[in-house]
């Protein structure tokens, strides 16, 4: 099944999609499917959601390969598919929400050594940054959101999403000046 | 400054974000590198549950399957149909057929007997009868327990009534395009053979209004006999050549105000839609 040893591009391997190459699909999943998982794990505690959510991404693609414009990462585009499938699904579970980050804020020196981040003065702004702000900041820089999509999963008005993130850009300037 | 391509995450960082160890930045970070980075990716690979992976695969092949597209599809979703309304419409051929089939037939027939109606009844009768066909297929979209669909709209959740619409514009779109070919072909009809549309459109949009507050076969029978009977008081010592113009329903302003009462019956039956059922998982009959 999910076998990697296709060594076509993914920009390939979607225009084999597009002629319904089932081939290319399971190779293209094969790439992308676990890290797919893994971050979407990360905004989802429900397995169940997160594996529709999943499935939904790959038939999608299935249905319109050619969404892909040919610029940037096939990984970015895919997911972005991904992220407002997951948000399609919770939309559908009242109870289910969507995961900020909800661990203590606390950005250890191992970590940093480990992420070798250089922009530490960032990493620690960022870190620094409250849960709303951050929220935000998830929502629309990293999960690459939209204002309204952003607004509609973190259940606040679309204006709030684009203050905070007025307000977060200016901690986070401040931070790096 | 790190080159982008220099760097690269440790398993041990990957484990850590799996195990939603990490704090925000350093998580941004593994997530911004590894959907970009195949070599990352790479190492990702063995942290997922490869069970559930399979098991995820083939589900989507399942539902990938199901999309295999057929040659309606692709003309429709060429047109810019929108996907959900392609894939409900076009699986459903047991319902398509007979009224398509239905309504061509009745076109062919008048078509054959084009020269031999002198006295305009054939063309009255086919009339009559043309505006039936989709009222009929409206009711059976409606009342349908068995939907064949149902495993395909369990994937597209979409209200019943968009259902029902779909399937109607499918069958009256060709109907129509083929009425017009009639008219252009026999010169002497003039626009006879299109004045159907307009009773039809009128009645399957008013038996869907009226069905939000009625069930939709009494109404569809109530609507029907209404119809039938007009024809039949309007057609009786009616002067032969000009049979048609007899009945109001095939005049000018007949015609308008069926178009209008189908705007109408349309914007009741959208506005009232939540009184149609959802389709969707779970509903099994």
């Amino acid at each position: 099944m999910v076998t990697v040893d296709d060594d076509r591009s993914d920009a390939r391997l979607l225009e084999a999609i597009g002629v319904e190459d089932e081939r290319a699909l399971a190779t293209l999943y094969g790439r992308h499917a676990p890290w797919l998982t893994l971050r979407l794990t990360r905004r989802c505690a429900d397995i169940e959601i997160v594996d529709l959510a999943l499935q939904d991404t790959f038939v999608a693609v299935w249905r319109r390969p050619q969404a892909y414009r040919g610029t940037g990462e096939v990984g970015a585009w895919l997911w972005g598919i991904a992220i407002r499938r997951l948000i399609d699904q919770l939309r559908r579970r009242p109870h289910a929400r969507y995961l900020l980050t909800n661990e203590p804020l606390v950005v250890s020196a191992e970590d940093e050594v480990l992420v070798g981040v250089q922009h530490g003065d960032l990493a620690r702004a960022l870190d620094h940054l409250s849960p709303e702000l951050l929220a935000v900041v998830q929502a629309t820089i990293l999960d690459g959101l939209s204002t309204r999509e952003a607004a509609r999963v973190l259940n606040i008005p679309a204006g709030t999403v684009k203050s905070r993130m007025h307000r977060a850009r200016i901690e986070l300037r401040g931070a790096l000046t | 400054m790190t080159d982008a391509r220099s760097w690269h995450a440790s398993t041990e960082l990957l484990e850590a974000y799996v195990a939603g160890d990490l704090a925000s930045a350093p998580m941004a970070s593994v997530e911004a590198h590894v959907g970009a980075c195949d070599r990352c990716r790479g190492l990702t690979t063995p942290l997922a549950d490869r069970a559930r992976l399979q098991q995820n695969f083939t589900e989507i092949i399942d539902r990938v399957g199901m999309l295999r597209r057929n040659p309606l599809e692709r003309w429709l979703s060429r047109l810019g149909v929108p996907e959900r309304v392609v894939r409900v419409v076009s699986v459903s051929p047991a319902d398509r057929t007979p009224w398509s089939f239905g309504v061509l037939v009745a076109l062919l027939v008048a078509a054959a007997l084009g020269g031999a109606d002198a006295d305009g009844r054939t063309m009255y009768l086919l009339l009559t009868v043309a505006p039936l066909l989709p009222l009929l297929g409206v009711t059976m979209s409606a009342t349908m327990r068995s939907d064949p669909l149902r495993e395909l709209t369990r994937s597209t959740p979409m209200p019943q009534l968009s259902l029902i619409v779909s399937r109607c514009l499918v069958v009256l779109v060709p109907a129509a395009g083929f009425s017009l070919v009639l008219a252009l072909l026999v010169p002497s009809w003039g626009w006879e053979p299109a004045l159907w549309l307009a009773p039809a459109l009128s009645l399957s949009a008013g038996s869907l209004a009226l069905s939000t507050w009625l069930p939709i076969q009494r109404v569809a029978i109530a609507l029907a006999s209404v119809w039938i009977g007009g024809s039949v008081i309007a057609f009786i010592g009616a002067p032969p050549p000009h049979v048609v113009t007899q009945f109001v329903a095939f005049r000018p302003m007949g015609q308008l105000a069926l178009l209008a009462s189908a705007v109408v019956a349309a914007w009741v039956a959208a506005r009232r839609s939540d009184s149609f059922e959802m389709i969707h998982a779970g509903r099994i009959s």
